[in-house]
């Protein structure tokens, strides 16, 4: 043990003292001003190309900064793992040192950051442009950026089932969608779904665990027993339940909205009897569920009713490291400084349990993207015009056919669905290798 | 007094039995006093102090006692509540392994703020004014760009300084250390009793220290408590206690300390036979098995704590055979 004093770390700020730091830096920055440039210009077809080389660009060297930054840095020579830890870095950094050694998993998350940055591109300007131009979206030219590449919703009567060509990258679908912008959005979707639902499931699942190992003892035992039962029932049925609930809820809320249309436009005609007579029809509870479906869209009931029943391992996994965490000195330390039970748990043992909950949500993403393109796949997740990469493929199926393959349709959505899901599955095995001590080589 | 202890039992219902780890100890500490207590490993040291902070949960382990009054409280019958407020606050613990008692997410002044937070009502920039001002007193160079640091960027000297300002950020009335110093190299080890020493002497603050090195307690206690297998076999203030042991477990103790004028090369001196199996006590004296003065009666009853006689100060001991001036096996 040495009692010199250590100098106290000091973060290293990569980014300004990279030697690649210039270059890296100033592509950020055309990225930024190429987003810009694509939502002002969007209009304009001759702008199309030129703005699309730059924002490609960008994106790439984004990309590169990114993986730059995971990755071994350039100027560190190499070194061993007893040198790393001789060098008295904390459990993490170790890990961390450990992960970027892993090429798989360092190229997945490249691969990985490529897509979602793409996808969440066309998510944002989709919206965005619209917005900023201050007109609708049927408006723009059907040979603008924002129509040919931005709009999934746009359909094109002249120009269904197309093949990909060099202005519908991906072709189009039955409605003369372009395949591309429609891949991009359903990429947003399957990713957010993937992740909203992995922090749902992760907080109530940790929490849950979390709470029922700390206090042991009657409290463990009743609530791992709900686990254990809601572990019993069939997963798709849980869903499938609350989806058809919650798509009943909708329709007696949409139901519910027309008639309060109805009444709004009597009201306007002057009819003011019709109008109240119309009011009086609407129940309480129908007025609820318009209520509630104003603030719970059905996408986000997507999210939450996988989130809520994918907590159930996380919440068993939490459970046992707590059950040994909580013997842990400095728990007990915690315990005598007169701290209470929440903030023991959340404060003291919860970031020990980082590790482990890191590792599983990876690998409770592609989980949960796999749920929500099967659900959409049986017609129960995303609804038109809206997609996801699930319903997708799931039309994509169905255009396959021996007479006209459209084989467009399928191929694109679930390539990038699959790699998605393996790139996800390769960071969890890296991070899960990463962090077990015991894999160090 | 500031704790006064009487018959206190800590019993761990196990599958093999009861571990019958603290088995009606009497304590007492005045304010502002440093008490010893030792004993070999197992002899139930932690056990009681975990017990005194109520930190052992119970149901699974029975604990039962006349009082354990505490600044004219009684620790047993306070609720749960109650006890937090006092954790940390008037009692505070420092803990054996300066590497595992802190934790290793936090930053040490987010950890050293804790009890701050907890029992001091303070906004966060006081309670990081406070902190760092408790950092520099237990001697941690550069205090404020120390405050951000995490434990693992700490030297173990400098862990444990944390842990003992944690302990006093509060002003506690009485600190329990427990072996605080066992996993210290030497010289680091003196300055953490000097830094206890000196709160104690600055603060007032009444110490437990709690060691199985005899060195350590001479150093530091004006009173020991000698332990074994969970019950005081002897206390006397510490001059005294050193000087003519009246219990042979003291004894004992005492002579297997390493000293300079023993031959090089000659073998370690250690207590002959086994150290006692809590769940199946001996009938009569624990000690008797191991005992060199062992008479018929000690394996028959357990002798109390009874006031040695023939001394100027006070001094108790459990033992009924008068070992002061004689040899072993007479
Ligand atoms: N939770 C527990 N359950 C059962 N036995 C215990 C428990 N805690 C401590 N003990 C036993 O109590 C005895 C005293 O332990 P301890 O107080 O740690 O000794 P020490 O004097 O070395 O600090 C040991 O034999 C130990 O095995
Ligand atoms: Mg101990």
């Amino acid at each position: 043990m040495s009692i010199a004093v250590t100098k106290p770390t000091t973060r290293r700020r990569a980014w300004v003292e990279h030697p690649l730091s210039l270059p890296i830096n100033v592509s950020m920055v055309l990225w930024i001003l190429s987003f810009i440039a694509v939502s002002l210009l969007a209009n304009a077809p001759w702008a199309v190309t030129p703005v699309m080389f730059v924002w490609l660009l960008a994106n790439s060297a984004a990309i590169v900064y990114v993986g730059m930054h995971l990755t071994v840095p350039l100027d560190a020579p190499r070194k061993s793992e007893s040198e790393v830890v001789a060098e008295g870095t904390s459990l993490f950094r170790d890990a961390m040192y450990r992960l970027r050694r892993n090429q798989m998993a360092t190229g997945s998350m490249v691969i990985l950051l490529l897509l979602m940055l793409a996808c969440f591109s066309q998510f944002a300007l989709f919206h965005l442009i619209p917005v900023i131009k201050g007109k609708d979206r049927a408006a723009f030219a059907s040979d603008s950026f924002y129509a040919l590449h931005l709009d999934h919703t746009r359909t094109n009567e002249g120009e269904t089932y197309e093949p990909p060509t060099a202005q519908h990258w991906f072709g189009t679908d039955s409605l003369g969608r372009d395949l591309f912008a429609r891949t991009l959005f359903g990429g947003s979707v399957s990713f957010l779904v993937g992740i909203v639902g992995t922090v749902v499931s992760v907080s109530v699942g940790v929490s849950w665990g979390a709470v029922a190992g700390y206090f042991g003892g009657r409290v463990d035992e009743w609530m791992m027993r709900i686990v254990d039962i809601l572990y019993g029932l069939p997963f798709l049925f849980l869903v499938i339940l609350i989806m058809t609930l919650v798509n009943g809820l909708g329709n007696v809320a949409s139901s519910t909205d027309q008639k309060f249309a109805e009444a709004a436009a009597a009201e306007k005609a002057g009819d003011t009897d019709k109008a109240n007579a119309i009011l009086s029809e609407i129940t309480p509870d129908q007025r609820t569920a318009s209520i509630v479906t104003k603030f719970m869209p059905p996408i986000v009931v997507v999210f939450v009713a996988i989130g809520l029943v994918s907590w159930l391992t996380m919440a068993r996994i939490t459970r046992g490291q707590v059950l040994s965490l909580k013997e842990r000195e400095f728990v007990v330390a915690a315990r005598a400084i007169g701290a209470r039970a929440p903030r023991i748990i959340f404060r003291h043992i919860v970031p020990n349990l980082m590790g482990p909950v890191i590792v599983y949500s990876t690998l409770t993403i592609p989980e949960i993207m796999l749920s929500e393109a099967f659900l959409s796949f049986v017609g129960l997740g995303i609804s038109e015009p809206n997609c996801s990469w699930g319903s997708l493929a799931s039309e994509g199926l169905a255009g396959v056919n021996i007479i006209k393959p459209y084989w467009w349709l399928m191929v694109y959505p679930a390539a990038a669905l699959s790699l998605s899901l393996f790139g996800l599955n390769f960071i969890g095995d890296g991070l899960r290798d990463a962090l077990d001590p015991r894999s160090a080589k | 007094m500031l704790l006064d202890v009487k018959n206190l039992k800590t019993h761990f219902p196990t599958q093999t039995g009861l571990v019958r780890a603290v088995n009606g100890i009497d304590l007492q500490v005045r304010e502002g006093a440093a008490v010893g207590i030792v004993g070999e490993s197992g002899s139930g040291k932690s056990v009681l102090s975990m017990t005194m902070m109520g930190l052992v949960p119970s149901p699974p382990a029975i604990i039962s006692a006349d009082q354990v009054q505490f600044e004219g409280k009684d620790l047993l019958k306070a609720t749960a509540s109650e006890m937090r407020q006092i954790r940390g606050n008037r009692l505070a613990m420092i803990f054996q392994d300066p590497m595992t008692s802190l934790n290793p997410f936090l930053t040490i002044g987010d950890q050293l703020s804790e009890p701050l937070l907890i029992h001091k009502n303070l906004t966060s920039s006081q309670a990081k004014k406070r902190v760092i001002e408790l950092l520099a007193s237990v001697g941690i160079p550069d205090p404020v760009a120390r405050y951000r640091s995490y434990p693992h960027e700490f030297s173990g000297g400098m862990r444990q300084r944390a842990m003992v300002a944690m302990a006093v950020a509060c002003g506690p009335a009485l600190l329990i250390a427990d072996e605080p110093t066992t996993a210290l190299d030497v010289t680091i080890q003196a300055q953490i009793l000097e830094l206890m020493q000196s709160i104690r002497q600055n603060e007032g603050t009444a110490v437990i220290l709690i060691t199985h090195d005899m060195g350590v307690a001479a150093g530091f206690c004006d009173e020991i408590y000698v332990m074994y297998a969970g019950r005081v076999v002897e206390r006397g203030p510490t001059e005294r206690l050193f000087a003519e042991p009246t219990h042979p477990y003291t004894k004992a103790l005492l002579s297997s300390v390493p000293r300079l004028d023993d031959p090089p090369g000659g073998r370690f001196r250690t207590i002959p036979g086994q150290p006692p199996d809590l769940t199946n006590l001996p009938v009569g004296c624990a000690f008797s098995p191991r005992c060199p003065y062992v008479i018929d009666t000690c394996r028959k009853e357990v002798p109390p704590l009874t006031t040695v006689p023939g001394e100027s100060v006070a001094r108790e001991k459990a033992c009924f055979v008068e070992i002061r001036g004689k040899e072993a096996g007479q």
